[in-house]
C-alpha cells in the first residue's frame, strides 16, 4: 500500500461529497486514456478526462485544499485532504500511471517531433515551473549557432510534452484511470 | 481568518459574448492558485479558478461556446496578474 494524497478545495465540485463515502469518479470514466488525455490533464487543466489526479506530495495536496477553492477555508467550512491508500497490484479496471515515464515512455526517440527537449538556455526550466517569476525566459530568444539567421526570434521550444513532465514533477503527481473506490480513502484531514 | 487580497480586472480585459471580467482574487501570497471572478450579462457574479504557473482557468464554463472565449482571455489575465500580484501597491485586501 502507498499512500496518495488529494486535496479538495471549498466549493469546488469534489467538495460537497465525502469521498470516504462515495469514492472518486472521473470526469468522464468511458474516455479513451492516451498520450493527449495526459497531457492535457497535467499541463491544461482539462479535467473532462478519465484521469483523477493524486499527489504523493501531502504539502502539494494542502496548497491545493487551501488555496484553489472559491473561496478561503474556514473552520466552519474546511477544505479537505483525503488520504489515499493505492493497492499494489491493482485491481483489474483500474490504472495509475506516472505522467513522466508516461511521456517520456512515448517520446523515446530524440530525433522525431514534438520532444521534451527544449532549445533554451539553462535557466529556461525556471520559467516552466515558475512563469511569473521567469516569465521573460519563455520569450527571449535562444542563443543560436553562430551564422545561423532567419526565421521571426522566438522564444524556446516548449511543448506541451515538456510542460506535463515538468508539471508533472513538481506536483509529484500521479493519474488514476478509473474509479477510486470508497475502500482506498482512508483517513480525511480539515483545513482551515 | 485568511486575508483575501484582488487585483481590478474590469475595463482592463476585453469583454466578450457578455462575459465581464471583475477581479482576480487569491488568500495565500506563496499559492499558485487565483480564483477569477466575473458576471455574464451583467448577472450574478461567477468564478473560475486559475493555476498561474500552468497559466490557464482549471475550471470550465458549461456552454462550449463561451468557454471557448472565457479560455482565451487566461494569458491576457494571467499577464496582468504574474505582473501585479508580487506589487503590493497594485493590489487591494478585501475585508470578508
Amino acid at each position: 500500500m502507498t499512500h496518495f494524497y488529494k486535496g479538495v478545495g471549498v466549493g469546488t465540485f469534489l467538495h460537497a461529497n465525502d469521498l470516504r463515502i462515495n469514492g472518486i469518479t472521473p470526469a468522464r470514466p468511458g474516455a479513451a486514456f492516451s498520450l493527449s488525455a495526459a497531457m492535457q490533464h497535467v499541463s491544461r487543466g482539462v479535467v473532462m478526462t478519465p484521469c483523477i489526479s493524486l499527489t504523493r506530495s501531502y504539502a502539494v495536496a494542502e496548497d491545493y485544499a487551501r488555496n484553489a477553492g472559491l473561496a478561503p477555508p474556514t473552520p466552519a467550512a474546511p477544505a479537505y485532504v483525503y488520504v489515499v491508500d493505492v493497492p499494489d497490484p491493482l485491481p483489474a479496471g483500474v490504472a495509475i500511471y506516472d505522467p513522466v515515464e508516461y511521456v517520456a515512455s512515448r517520446n523515446r526517440n530524440p530525433v522525431t517531433q514534438p520532444s521534451y527537449h527544449h532549445n533554451g538556455g539553462s535557466k529556461f526550466l525556471l520559467a516552466v515551473v515558475d512563469p511569473s517569476a521567469h516569465g521573460a525566459l519563455l520569450t527571449t530568444p535562444p542563443v543560436r549557432p553562430p551564422g545561423m539567421h532567419g526565421g521571426a526570434p522566438a522564444g524556446p521550444i516548449l511543448t506541451e510534452q515538456l510542460e506535463t513532465m515538468v508539471n508533472a514533477l513538481r506536483d509529484a503527481e500521479a493519474l488514476i484511470v478509473g474509479s477510486v473506490p470508497r475502500a482506498w480513502i482512508i483517513e480525511r484531514f480539515d483545513i482551515s | 481568518m485568511a486575508q483575501i487580497r484582488s487585483i481590478p480586472l474590469e475595463g482592463r480585459i476585453a469583454t466578450a459574448n457578455g462575459i465581464r471580467f471583475l477581479r482576480a482574487e487569491w488568500w495565500g501570497d506563496l499559492s499558485r492558485f487565483v480564483v477569477i471572478r466575473y458576471s455574464e450579462r451583467g448577472g450574478a457574479e461567477k468564478s473560475l479558478r486559475m493555476d498561474i504557473d500552468k497559466r490557464v482557468f482549471l475550471d470550465h464554463v458549461a456552454d462550449p461556446a463561451r468557454d471557448k472565449v472565457v479560455q482565451k482571455q487566461a494569458l491576457p489575465i494571467w499577464e496582468i496578474v504574474a505582473k501585479e500580484r508580487n506589487a503590493p501597491e497594485l493590489r487591494t485586501s478585501l475585508a470578508r
